[in-house]
């Protein structure tokens, strides 16, 4: 897996090793394996950059997204996956909900769009 | 003199009369006796919903699926003749199941000792045919089972003869979705849980707006209620003979969450665009074409519920195991992403329904545990619960006959 980002995420580059997955489960497995500080972080460091990640990402087409993008991708896709924890509950998972570990994710890759067809 | 009679004023219910008002028994969800009648008088004699034709999109594709209900794995295969079918996947030579999981496939073969069967069901080779007696491979097919679909929803049905037809079942729900767009929206996202609770109290927490100002009050109340509507409401309640429908109220006026602001940028996230284009919606989606609208809630009797909202959709199924477990799917539907931005945006709104589904699950499995104890012989619904009440009486009159 290659981790290096486009020169104009620098700033996000130290999230691109821990928090770039392009699964579903996987991303919520991270965030329900993370501390509330270290969601709260890596939201604050995402935020500023979700416009210019989606206008830089709709430059190419699903399909031909090169790698270094794909990682671009699924920090944002992390972002959006930790936004109820920071947003809604100031908690790591949903209070007072079904016991994660009994719900099960088979939801599509992100991967599975970004091949023709 | 009679006590005055108090009740909701413009009562959905009183237009339905033959519904009543009283309080309903528990023993619908919690006897064993009363869960084999609905296996024998309901499940074993209804169209059941089974997923949708996006599953196994392609000739070969096929998936098997295991109902406990009805003491059955099926197989559901797409044929080479593009024909969705049916069939017990059981071995007619000694009854090994012949298929597994899912995936792509010219045929089956048993892995007993090798019948092969085509995705048409018949019986194409078997090894060593001339050591059987009288054999004729035409007599020894998959036993098929009565598969339809309706707008590219698969449904079963394991009587020999159904009584309607898959058309006919759906009934007035296919004349007020027609020209839905089902088939233009892809699965986003899938969940499976095995919730502890009767199959009717499963689907009862998604028949009825009034836990959203409560069990929802993180993730939900601001964009589904308002100061002039503090709870949740259904509007436009119809009763379809065993189906029925409701649409659930939204405030379009809510302030989004910074990632759902975020989202909305690229592409239509739950709420926010339910008001464009009312009018090109289908005359039973939103059929008041209020702007205070969620989404709808449609049941087809027994187990399956269809919820379509502008630009998203999501279906799911409770599929009893027994009388206090129950297998429950959700699978959520949105356009294909076009691009990254869409993908992002359809994101918000995959994970906070993950999250909304969670908190519905959250209260069942204590509900189920209190009924259980025998402690109530009854509980009660409001005018503003009728789909459940109405769940209650149409099984109640079939168990009853
Ligand atoms: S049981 Fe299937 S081939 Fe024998
Ligand atoms: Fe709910």
């Amino acid at each position: 897996m290659e981790y290096t980002l486009p020169d104009q995420f620098n700033e996000i580059q130290p999230l691109a090793e821990e928090w770039a997955f392009a699964d579903e489960a996987a991303r919520n497995h991270k965030r329900r394996a993370s501390s509330m500080a270290e969601i709260q972080g890596f939201y604050d460091a995402m935020r500023p950059q979700m416009d210019s990640a989606m206008t830089y990402l709709n430059g190419f087409k699903l399909a031909d997204t090169p790698e270094e993008a794909k990682t671009v991708l699924y920090l944002a896709l992390m972002f959006m996956e930790v936004s109820t924890a920071v947003e809604m509950y100031q908690e790591v998972d949903v209070p007072e909900s079904f016991p994660a570990e009994r719900y099960n994710i088979l939801s599509p890759s992100a991967d599975h769009f970004m091949t023709a067809g | 003199m009679n006590a005055p009679q108090t009740g909701p004023a413009n009562a959905i219910t009183a237009r339905y009369p033959e519904l009543g008002t009283g309080p309903v028994s528990t023993e619908a969800v919690i006897s064993p006796e009363y869960f084999e009648k609905e296996r024998e008088k309901i499940f074993k004699k209804s169209w059941l919903n089974v997923g949708r034709i996006d599953q196994i999109p392609s000739p070969g594709d096929y998936m098997v699926r295991d109902l406990d209900i009805l003491n059955t794995s099926l197989i559901i295969v797409q044929g080479q003749d593009s024909q969705v079918r049916a069939f017990h996947n059981a071995c007619p030579h000694r009854g090994n199941k012949v298929a597994q999981g899912k995936g792509n496939t010219k045929g089956f073969a048993c892995g007993f000792h090798g019948w092969t069967f085509n995705t048409e069901g018949s019986l194409v080779f078997v090894p060593d045919e001339e050591q059987f007696f009288d054999f004729d491979k035409g007599d020894f097919c998959l036993k098929a089972v009565n598969c339809e679909t309706w707008n590219g929803f698969v449904f079963i049905n394991v009587e020999e003869q159904p009584s309607e037809t898959l058309l006919e079942w759906v009934g007035e729900l296919d004349r007020q979705l027609d020209g839905y767009p089902f088939d233009d929206m892809v699965c986003l996202g899938e969940y499976r849980a095995e919730v502890k609770a009767n199959w009717k109290v499963v689907i009862d927490a998604f028949q009825e707006a009034y836990h959203v100002a409560f069990v929802h009050r993180r993730t939900a109340t601001g964009a589904y209620t308002s100061p002039e509507t503090p709870y949740c409401k259904l509007s436009a309640v119809e009763l379809y003979g065993r189906n029925r429908r409701g649409s659930v109220y939204a405030n379009p006026d809510f302030t989004p969450s910074p990632s759902a602001a975020v989202a909305f940028k690229h592409g239509p996230t739950f709420i926010q665009a339910a008001q464009a284009d009312l009018d090109k919606l289908p005359v039973g989606v939103n059929p008041e074409r209020t702007p205070n609208w969620g989404f709808d809630i449609n049941v087809i009797f027994p187990n399956f519920r269809f919820d379509p909202g502008q630009g998203f959709y999501f279906a799911d199924n409770f599929l009893p195991i027994s009388v206090d477990q129950t297998l429950y799917e959700i699978r959520l539907y949105m356009p294909r992403p076009r691009n990254a931005g869409e993908m992002i945006s359809q994101e918000n709104t995959r994970v906070l329904l993950r999250d909304i589904v969670r908190e519905d699950l959250n209260t069942l499995e204590t509900t189920q545990e209190a009924l259980n104890t025998g402690v109530m012989d009854t509980i009660r619904f409001s005018d503003q619960e009728i789909l459940c009440r109405h769940q209650y009486k149409v099984v109640d009159d079939i168990v009853n006959s």
